[in-house]
């Protein structure tokens, strides 16, 4: 099939600009420790520069840094809710930007594609919601020094399943 | 993901498949690690952050990618266009699932040597039941048949983990491009039928134009004595008339996968340049007399055997336009090049024009297999190398040095250019070569060249 190589121009769409918005709300999450947020920043920057730079693997390494700092946060000041958002937007900013890369890939630059790109975001952000809330009323409602147990059981429980499927 | 078009390639059509795109691999590592980490320090909190993990490898295992139903409608706004002329398609696709596709992608499957120009052939959406895409691109018309009948459809659920590829069969869109061919000729040799014809060749027998005396021989005609001599000196001696004879030649094209080679930019392979010699020899030869015939070398088997008429002038222009030999898709295989076929196939008094760019030592081979068979053979070649880099100044010095092979074993060499109006030059020397034509179609000998 010969069709014309696919068009090199930029064309900013909603996924660009919902990750960089996500990696914000992880910065936001992990504020009380200043570790942190040096390391988050990091993966901020990580992740416009990937974008620019339409590399997915560099995408998928800055999620991985916001989570990494999201987690460091938690071993400190961060509360549960700061956590849940931390956690949830790292993996948010890698699953939105890299759609917004395959998008690049796939469709050319005078293509409107915001239609899918929210359709899809919104499919992320309400499982997002929806696991964190119910991740937070379990880890709220469980008697004090038994959420560890709890929470850990849910998850065991959840990736074995998971992974019996596979 | 990667080019829709690409992911269809491998797919024949009608078929699909169903695959994971492994887009959330790892993820269930993000609730490990947070797992371990809240355990090892003791802290419940980061625990939570391994929900993360857990939530999204869920979601990606919770549907697969949706088995899309699409109705599609192609408008073709010329079916027969000139070559050049530009050619608007439009693509509409319904979504006739009875459900949303979350992740529609699709891509006209536009035939082989067609480029679009304008608009583009894909398109990327959500659909929801009932709804219709459309997009709209142009493409330059080319040489040969092109069916439009497929479309290289995507389909991704929700969180991107799985696609379902195929390549849906559409309604059958056909645009022929007739080119104009030129009307040109190439020098012969003398091989000819036996049969008398129009063309003037070295044989002699009965005719009007005087040829040569020769010494009288027992049974000469008595009519072809050449009486004014015999009064003369008493010697008898026999007039001989040049004979036109019928003279058959057959167009053999170089059509293999390795004359389809190109370069970057004209992207123009030298299968399309020899269609366009052969074509305008059609015209020059049987405007001269000779019964042409035409075959390819190649796998596809294309084999009209030599004839004359208007019919079949015809018929051989329109299997140069549109038969699957010439196509713009390069045979599968590199080896065979059913040139046994062919020999057996061409009747011993037939002369041979070979067009072929001779970008590979095999087309040496099968020009002095001919000559060796008792053909006399010429070589037509389009020169289809370029200057713009070292590798593709080797490749045209390789070229030369076959031709200049050819001309050693005493087979003639048209330097064939396209639109110079005449016949070509054959030419007697090796230093003959004429300059590369400034034509920017070039062998590159790479993959990357295929069209």
């Amino acid at each position: 099939m010969a069709v014309r190589r696919v068009d090199d121009r930029r064309r900013p769409r909603v996924s660009h600009g919902l990750a960089v918005l996500a990696s914000f709300a992880v910065l936001s999450a992990v504020q009380g420790s200043t570790v942190a947020v040096l390391i988050g920043a990091a993966g901020g920057l990580t992740l416009a520069a990937a974008l620019v730079r339409r590399s997915e693997p560099t995408v998928v390494f800055a999620g991985a840094t916001l989570f990494a700092a999201t987690v460091l946060a938690g071993t400190g000041p961060a509360g549960p809710e700061a956590v849940l958002v931390g956690a949830f937007g790292a993996v948010l900013a890698a699953d939105v930007g890299t759609f917004a890369l395959g998008i690049d890939r796939d469709a050319d630059a005078a293509v409107a594609t915001t239609r899918v790109e929210l359709l899809h975001a919104v499919g992320s952000a309400s499982v997002a919601t929806l696991t964190a809330g119910v991740g937070y009323v379990l880890f709220e409602s469980a008697p004090t020094g038994g959420s560890l147990g709890v929470v850990a059981l849910l998850l065991g429980g959840v990736v074995l399943a998971a992974l019996l499927r596979e | 993901m990667t080019d829709g078009a690409a992911l269809g390639a491998g797919l024949a059509r009608g078929e699909e498949r169903l695959e994971r795109t492994g887009r959330w691999n790892g993820v269930y590592g993000l609730a490990l690690v947070a797992t371990a980490v809240g355990i090892l320090v003791g802290t419940p909190v980061v625990i939570l952050a391994g929900l993360a993990g857990v939530g999204f490898a869920a979601y990606s295992r919770f549907t697969d990618a949706p088995d899309p139903a699409l109705a599609v409608e192609r408008h073709v706004s010329d079916t027969d266009p000139d070559p050049g002329d530009t050619v608007r398609v439009t693509l509409t696709v319904t979504n006739e699932s009875g459900a949303t596709l979350p992740d529609l992608r699709f891509c006209d499957d536009v035939p082989a040597g067609l480029e679009v120009v304008e608009g583009t052939a894909r398109h990327t959406t959500a659909l929801r039941p009932g709804k219709r895409a459309s997009i709209a691109y142009e493409f330059e018309a080319v040489r040969g048949r092109h069916e439009f009948d497929s479309l290289t459809v995507v389909t991704r659920d929700l969180s991107g983990a799985s696609r379902r590829v195929s390549r849906q069969a559409t309604d059958r869109s056909t645009v022929v491009c007739r080119p104009r061919y030129d009307e040109r000729s190439v020098p012969l040799g003398d091989l000819a039928t036996q049969l008398t014809g129009s063309r003037p060749v070295s044989a002699t027998g009965e005719g009007l134009a005087f040829h040569s005396l020769r010494e009288y021989r027992t049974g000469d005609s008595l009519a072809s004595i050449d009486w004014n001599r015999f009064a003369k000196d008493g010697a008898l001696a026999t007039r001989r008339f040049d004979q036109p004879r019928t003279v058959k030649v057959v167009l053999l094209v170089d059509a293999r996968r390795p004359a389809y080679v190109t370069a970057a930019g004209d992207r123009r392979p030298g299968v399309d340049v020899c269609a366009h010699a052969a074509g305008a020899l059609v015209g020059g030869l049987t405007d001269g007399g000779c019964h042409v015939g035409l075959a390819a070398l190649s796998p596809r088997s294309l084999w009209l055997p030599p004839a004359s008429g208007r019919t079949h002038r015809e018929r051989l222009l329109d299997a140069l336009t549109t038969d699957e030999a010439f196509g713009w898709r390069p045979p599968e295989s590199a080896t065979d090049d059913g040139f046994d076929r062919l020999r057996s196939q061409l009747p011993g008094d037939a002369q041979v024009v070979f067009c072929s760019p001779f970008v590979d030592d095999r087309a040496v081979d099968v020009a002095r297999a001919l000559d060796a068979r008792g053909h006399d053979v010429t070589v037509a070649s389009p020169d289809v190398t370029a200057t713009d880099s070292a590798y593709r100044r080797l490749a045209g010095t390789e070229r030369r040095l076959r031709l200049d092979e050819c001309r050693r074993t005493g087979i003639p060499v048209v330097e064939w250019s396209e639109g110079d109006g005449g016949g070509g030059t054959r030419s007697a020397r090796p230093s003959d070569a004429s300059p590369q034509s400034d034509r920017a179609v070039a062998t590159d000998g790479g993959g990357a060249g295929w069209r």
